[in-house]
């Protein structure tokens, strides 16, 4: 949606269909799962953006492919106005130093085989960012930058526990001096206790650098904790897209309404008076999407037109988008 | 309601490993009556789930298991392998975590469910079959008989869990171990299935101990709350007690490093530090070296459970009558 100032990232009607194949010898396509299928957004310099969506929407998806770790079906990411989706690989080295990637596995995403150090500086290595001492002083700072300490560049990973290797992803990841950050479930793998110190890790980085994020996460009370902008995606789709108060105060499309009712609140006082909206049955398959609204089939209001036009995502006023013939209080 | 149907006392449990003895339960007390929902949370390696395992004898060779564990008026550490399994799915099931793993993969769901259903009630095929229809109807999932005779890659995860819980209440038991039953779900499927586990609780009057990290879920769900941290039981209470009158520090420091939908934190007070090293426990208290309010006496002795009214516990020295006086209150409004 529209906001002011010049957009730091711009994703246009971005889509990304994996192929199905089938038959032997030669494999043909038979299908396609639509993981991403038409999503637009933009993020504003140092703006937290939360995605927010079931296992299987296509959030994670979006953000491999808007890095180009997927190559994308159709559709255009912008960079400061420049369009990525044209440029062939060597060209695109230089965006990639502008943006960077977070895991959600810090068990996974890490090398067992490097040493922390080594981990950090192959991106400096990459880009040539600096070697012997200087490489060294960079890494140490980076180091010290995501609250560990110098010692640890000669540890592997195995050594540290997993708020630490977390941290180790985010120095790895500020390594080449990035703008903007996708964050892929950055603390879903980790403990509570330990989750507040990464995410306020996270929130300082910002305030010192001025990162843009994309915070990908289907915790929805930690997503609205730490973004300015929530887009709520459902089978391949934005939904919904607001600042994050609006969405929790006044959402209008009935699955972000139910989806805001099922997260628990922990206060029994709260819970015992709460009216949950209970969604029928389970996401369809991105195979097969339904026909019009894809939500139609679990939503509680659908009705003849859902089935038969597909809702746009429309402003409905102040930065308010919403994709629904029938949004909830309009 | 208030008759005890579990108790646990002085319950100890170690692992043999080559690095040395891991301790990883230590001195655990709790009672479950009879159709409550016991809630324990605690984070991970706190022991809250080898507490249940220890008693349900599903441990590995390398265990070691002390204390006392009455389920019903019968020791339950004290039965033969053999008496054991008559009460493991019938008196006491469980409901694992990871709907993915917990079921076999190369058997029908039909299999799987008639196996408990035609040992313990001593039902024939036929009758196990009708039974398992009903329990799948109960459960929520479609046309049941047709799903008999699918394998569990054929079902989603919602469907799989349900089939799960199916599975527990097979033979009515008086206890069900809920062992992180939604971590592995959608918040929307999450919220189906603890709907589906309230209504069973009302209809049958199971008792339930639901493990889980999520305070949100305890607080829909729990009439009391056990909050464990480094092997040890912290404090225990009603629900309301637990997120209303917290006593402990660590009870404290999770309340408030968690964001709420419903309200606007600035900045979420972490944890510093990381959980303790089962291997190395710290001396004293478990949760000293992460504690606000940690003092001297903290580093060198465990504080005993105190009560502090209405069976409301709690394991810390800040209890004790001669501790420096702190304002409660105010400890729980930051939260």
């Amino acid at each position: 949606m529209t906001t002011q100032g010049a957009p730091l990232v711009e994703v246009k009607d971005l889509k990304m269909h994996f192929p199905i194949t089938a038959g032997f010898p030669i494999p043909r396509q038979v299908g396609a799962v639509k993981a991403v299928d038409g999503v637009s957004f933009s993020i504003q310099p140092g703006e937290t953006l939360g995605l927010v969506g079931e296992s299987g929407c296509g959030k994670t998806t979006v953000g491999r492919t808007l890095l180009r770790l997927y190559p994308p079906t159709a559709g255009k990411v912008l960079y400061d106005g420049k369009d990525l989706s044209t440029l062939r690989e060597k060209d695109f080295l230089p965006y990639r130093r502008k943006m960077q990637m977070i895991f959600q596995d810090p068990y996974a995403s890490l090398d067992p085989r490097m040493t922390c150090g080594d981990i950090i500086g192959e991106a400096i290595d990459i880009h040539n960012l600096g070697s012997g001492k200087e490489r060294m002083d960079r890494i140490y700072s980076l180091l010290d930058l995501v609250g560990l300490l110098p010692e640890h560049a000669s540890r592997f990973p195995h050594e540290f526990s997993g708020g630490q290797r977390q941290r180790i992803g985010i120095a790895r990841a500020l390594a080449v001096e990035p703008n903007f950050i996708v964050c892929d479930e950055p603390i879903s793998a980790l403990d509570v206790s330990i989750q507040a110190q990464v995410v306020n890790l996270m929130e300082d980085l910002q305030d010192k650098l001025g990162l843009a994020y994309l915070f990908i996460a289907h915790d929805l009370s930690m997503v609205k904790h730490i973004s300015r902008r929530i887009a709520v995606m459902y089978l391949g789709r934005i939904v919904e897209i607001t600042d994050s108060d609006t969405l929790y105060a006044r959402p209008m499309h009935p699955y972000t309404l139910a989806l805001l009712s099922a997260v628990p609140i922990p206060d029994p006082v709260v819970e015992g008076t709460r009216q949950r909206i209970i969604l029928e049955g389970d996401p369809p398959s991105p195979v097969n999407p339904p026909s019009g609204c894809r939500f139609r089939t679990r939503c509680p209001y659908a009705k003849e037109k859902c089935k038969e036009e597909d809702p746009k995502l429309i402003e409905v006023g102040g930065n308010h988008g919403v994709a629904c013939h029938f949004p909830v209080g309009a | 309601m208030n008759k005890p149907l579990l108790t646990i006392e002085g319950l100890e449990t170690q692992f043999k490993t080559y690095a040395g003895m891991v301790q990883a339960v230590r001195n655990v007390n709790l009672t479950v009556n009879e159709g409550e929902v016991l809630a324990v949370v605690g984070e991970s390696g706190s022991g809250k789930s080898v507490t249940m395992m220890s008693f349900m004898r599903l441990l590995a060779k390398n265990a070691v298991v002390s204390g006392k564990v009455e389920f019903n008026g019968v020791d339950l550490l004290k039965l033969s392998n053999k008496e054991m399994s008559k009460i493991r799915g019938r008196e006491i099931s469980m409901v694992f975590q990871d709907p993915m793993t917990g079921l076999n993969p190369v058997l029908t769901i039909g299999t799987q469910m008639r196996e408990g259903i035609m040992l313990h009630l001593g039902l024939n095929k036929a009758e196990a079959n009708k039974r398992a229809i009903e329990l799948l109807n109960k459960v929520g999932v479609p046309e049941p008989a047709r799903r008999l005779s699918q394998y569990p890659h054929e079902f989603s995860g919602g469907m799989r869990q349900r089939v799960m819980i199916a599975l527990g209440l097979a033979c009515n038991p008086r206890l069900i171990i809920a062992d992180e039953p939604t971590t592995a779900l959608d918040v929307t499927i999450q919220a189906q299935i603890l709907e589906l586990m309230k209504q069973l609780k009302k209809e049958m009057n199971t008792a339930i101990i639901l493990i889980t990290h999520n305070l949100g879920v305890v607080a829909g769900m729990a009439d009391r709350v056990a909050v464990m941290y480094g092997g040890r039981v912290a404090e225990v209470g009603t629900v309301h007690q637990i997120f209303h009158q917290p006593r402990h520090p660590y009870t404290w420091a999770l309340l408030r490093a968690i964001p709420r939908l419903d309200e606007h934190k600035r900045r979420l007070e972490s944890i510093t530090g990381s959980p303790p090293n089962m291997l190395k426990p710290p001396g004293g208290c478990p949760f000293h070296p992460r504690c606000a309010h940690a003092m001297s006496v903290c580093t060198s002795e465990a504080p005993e459970m105190t009560e502090l009214g209405n069976n409301h516990r709690a394991a810390c020295w800040l209890m004790h009558p001669d501790a420096p006086k702190v304002d409660f209150n105010q400890e729980v409004t930051k939260a």
